[in-house]
């Protein structure tokens, strides 16, 4: 997602990355009770995890998270003046490449003077499925994460 | 900072979660990866719909400063947003 962003950087697409609950809690990051841990772990995500992109915290009781689906790791886009105009249950950085090639497209098409106007679609979008790399994520915050992970889906 | 951004929130989600602040606060940072806990908060179909103008909300950078939502989305044209955490 980082590489997309900077991909898109010159054509004014912003991107931003916002810290919510945590997903799959361990012995090493445990659950978040305090907003001066959740600052910690996501000081951890950009400094051990290399996130270059803006990390904004939500706040603790997770408002703007709750507010827009509290899915694990969503992705939105949204116009300047806050209209959405994707999201998507998943973050695939294909998916959004794809919907801001269209969304730059639109702005261009405007500048010359295409009249548009929006319609409403839905896509089921496909992710890769890297079972093993996601065990080795859960393996950095602690035995129990991988543990209730596979208690719950195997 | 952290009562300041809990009572911002709590003020944003009147009428979302009839709970008590305590409450919501340690069932949304459930403390365990069980379904009775996390399945809840999977809500992305009741997700504000495309199209319409979004809701605001504070949202704070790693130093501590508050900032919100708006100014985020405003600064460009489009902005993606990724939600998520390090577990």
């Amino acid at each position: 997602m980082d590489a997309r962003a900077a991909q898109f950087a010159a054509q004014d697409v912003g991107a931003v990355f916002i810290y919510t609950n945590e997903a799959h809690p361990g012995e090493y990051y445990p659950h978040l009770t305090s907003m001066e841990q959740k600052m910690r772990h996501a000081r951890d995500l950009r400094d051990l995890l290399g996130i270059r992109r803006p990390i904004l915290v939500d706040s603790l009781d997770g408002a703007c998270h709750r507010a827009f689906g509290s899915m694990p790791n969503m992705s939105w886009i949204f116009t300047g003046s806050g209209i959405p105009v994707y999201k998507s249950d998943w973050t695939d950085a294909g998916s959004i490449e794809n919907a801001l090639e269209y969304f730059v497209g639109v702005a261009q098409r405007r500048r010359t003077g295409e009249r548009l106007a929006p319609f409403r679609v839905e896509r089921l979008d496909f992710r890769d499925q890297d079972r093993e790399a996601f065990y080795d994520g859960l393996e950095r915050n602690g035995p129990k994460a991988v543990r209730e992970f596979r208690e719950a889906f195997g | 900072m952290s009562d300041t951004s809990q009572n911002a929130s709590k003020s944003q989600n009147a009428g979302e979660i009839h709970t008590n602040g305590n409450d919501l606060l340690a069932l949304y940072n459930y403390d365990s990866f069980v379904p009775e806990k996390f399945e809840r908060w999977m809500n992305f179909d009741a997700s504000p719909p495309l199209g319409r103008p979004a809701p605001d909300f504070p949202l704070w950078q790693l130093g501590g400063t508050q900032t919100s939502l708006s100014s985020v989305w405003s600064r460009h044209m489009y902005t993606v947003l990724e939600f998520g955490s390090f577990t």
